[in-house]
């Protein structure tokens, strides 16, 4: 990466060079946005609603390009729907690790948003799941409506279309420790 | 004839140039960074325990030492059905034999339980 | 068997060992000592009449008003069809009774759930690894009714929320 890196900059530059950039956003952006696959992490009932329901032929997520994947490695989209226990949580982490960059992630339901019914009197309940890896988009309700949910994802949509090109130089390697 | 030669060498040329366009393509575009927990082996969140040479069973080779067989028959039953009418009753005996030795084979397969997918 | 003929059964057969609690849900329950379980267990078990087959449930409770925390039993018979329930009570500061991982299979894991959210040691037990906390929790015995942890957060009262 390491040319492609200092191209969209050098490219602003040069007169005219800021409608190739801005034409490159706009096909990467939309190719990104339109073809979200998601990683199936569901671990409570949000699941059946946001990964089971929304994704059968009433309220479908194929019409908008997303499929479900089984493996992150081959996912780019991670729709968190269920509660995450404690000891949940170093799994969430290594998962999304383990998602190819560009990756998002959608925080479904009360649960993954605050620990949901789980914030008081519990020992084990993670409240939140931005507590582990970063979310892009909150999606609230318990469970939310498949309504909601794809609202979610055009949201997600709208954002990944905000994207430049010129920020990939910007943007600072995190490396977490190994177990 | 030689622009018939021509003509596979510029498919073949095409063909490996295209995937390694595509390739080459995808690696300037997409972001890569790799770290020490992305690269580790996927095991839903885990450690993996032990290593992942693991056995096997032995049908997976045997069907497909069954396919490959009969997969290169046809590539042979293929151009004589296809210049059927232009050959003689010779050419018809002669496949007719390499198709009975070939059915042998099959039904020594067959009674050994190759079929079976157990 | 009836809950009655169950009942007197179970008081005929073991006498003094168990002592009768109020049935509430209409299945018979017997309070029972520590000490005395592994052969009321062997009994239930083996006896043709009784044969306790199966142990649908095992779970500790805790009372802290009179110092006493528990396991609770509730067993089941596929062949005559009856249920019963034992309980097992103890003093707060030790806890510790013997497993019924041999005469029940099932209770491997409730075993290992109540002894790591209870403190409860169980004696003989084959494979005493803790089952659901997370493997570096050091903060106590979650389900006793006086536990606080670290990050817990209890409820605020009705009216009191900020």
């Amino acid at each position: 990466m390491g040319v492609v890196q200092k191209v969209p900059v050098y490219l602003e530059k040069i007169p005219g060079g800021g409608l190739i950039t801005t034409s490159l956003d706009a096909v990467l952006n939309w190719s990104r946005a339109s073809s979200l696959w998601y990683l199936l992490f569901g671990t409570a009932c949000c699941a059946i609603e946001g990964l089971m329901c929304t994704g059968a032929s009433r309220y479908d997520y194929d019409r908008f390009g997303m499929i479900f994947r089984a493996s992150p490695r081959q996912a780019d989209l991670m729709i968190v729907a269920g509660t995450i226990t404690n000891k949940m949580a170093k799994r969430v982490k290594i998962l999304y690790e383990q998602m190819s960059e560009p990756k998002y992630v959608i925080a479904m339901g009360g649960c993954a948003i605050r620990g949901g019914p789980f914030y008081y009197d519990c020992y084990s309940v993670l409240r939140g799941v931005d507590l582990v890896i970063p979310v892009d988009v909150y999606v609230p309700g318990c469970p939310p409506r498949p309504e909601s949910i794809l609202e979610g994802c055009l949201k997600l949509q709208q954002k990944i279309k905000k994207e430049k090109v010129s920020d990939w130089s910007k943007t600072e390697k995190f490396i977490p420790e190994p177990e | 004839m030689p622009s018939d030669y021509a003509h596979v060498g510029l498919f073949l040329i095409f063909g490996v140039a295209f995937v390694l366009i595509a390739f080459f393509l995808a690696r300037l575009i997409r972001p890569a960074r790799p770290n020490p927990v992305k690269n580790r082996n996927y095991e839903c969140g885990e450690t993996a325990v032990g290593s992942a040479w693991v056995q096997y069973n032995v049908r997976y080779y045997i069907y497909a030492l069954i396919f490959v067989i009969f997969d290169v028959e046809l590539v042979f039953l293929f151009p004589w059905a296809a210049a059927y009418r232009s050959l003689g009753l010779f050419a018809f005996v002669e496949m007719f034999i390499f198709l009975l030795i070939l059915i042998f084979g099959l039904a020594y397969a067959w009674r050994k339980g190759a079929l079976k997918w157990v | 068997m009836t809950a009655e003929e169950l009942t007197s059964k179970i008081k005929a057969t073991f006498a003094e060992k168990v002592e009768e609690l109020p049935a509430v849900t209409g299945i018979p329950a017997f309070r029972v000592k520590a000490e005395h379980l592994e052969e009321i267990c062997t009994t239930l078990v083996s006896d043709p009449e009784l044969k306790f087959d199966n142990l649908s449930c095992l779970g500790g409770i805790d009372y802290p008003e009179t110092n006493e925390i528990g396991v609770v039993y509730c067993l089941f018979s596929f062949a005559k069809r009856h249920h019963l329930n034992l309980r097992v009570m103890m003093p707060r500061e030790n806890p510790e009774v013997i497993s019924v991982s041999e005469f029940w299979v099932a209770a491997n894991w409730f075993e290992r759930e109540t002894a790591e959210l209870f403190g409860i040691k169980f004696k003989d037990h084959p494979d005493p690894r803790p089952l659901l906390l997370i493997e570096e929790w050091d903060e106590g015995y979650p389900m006793r009714r006086d536990w606080e942890g670290k990050d817990f957060i209890r409820m605020p009262e009705v009216g009191q929320e900020k």
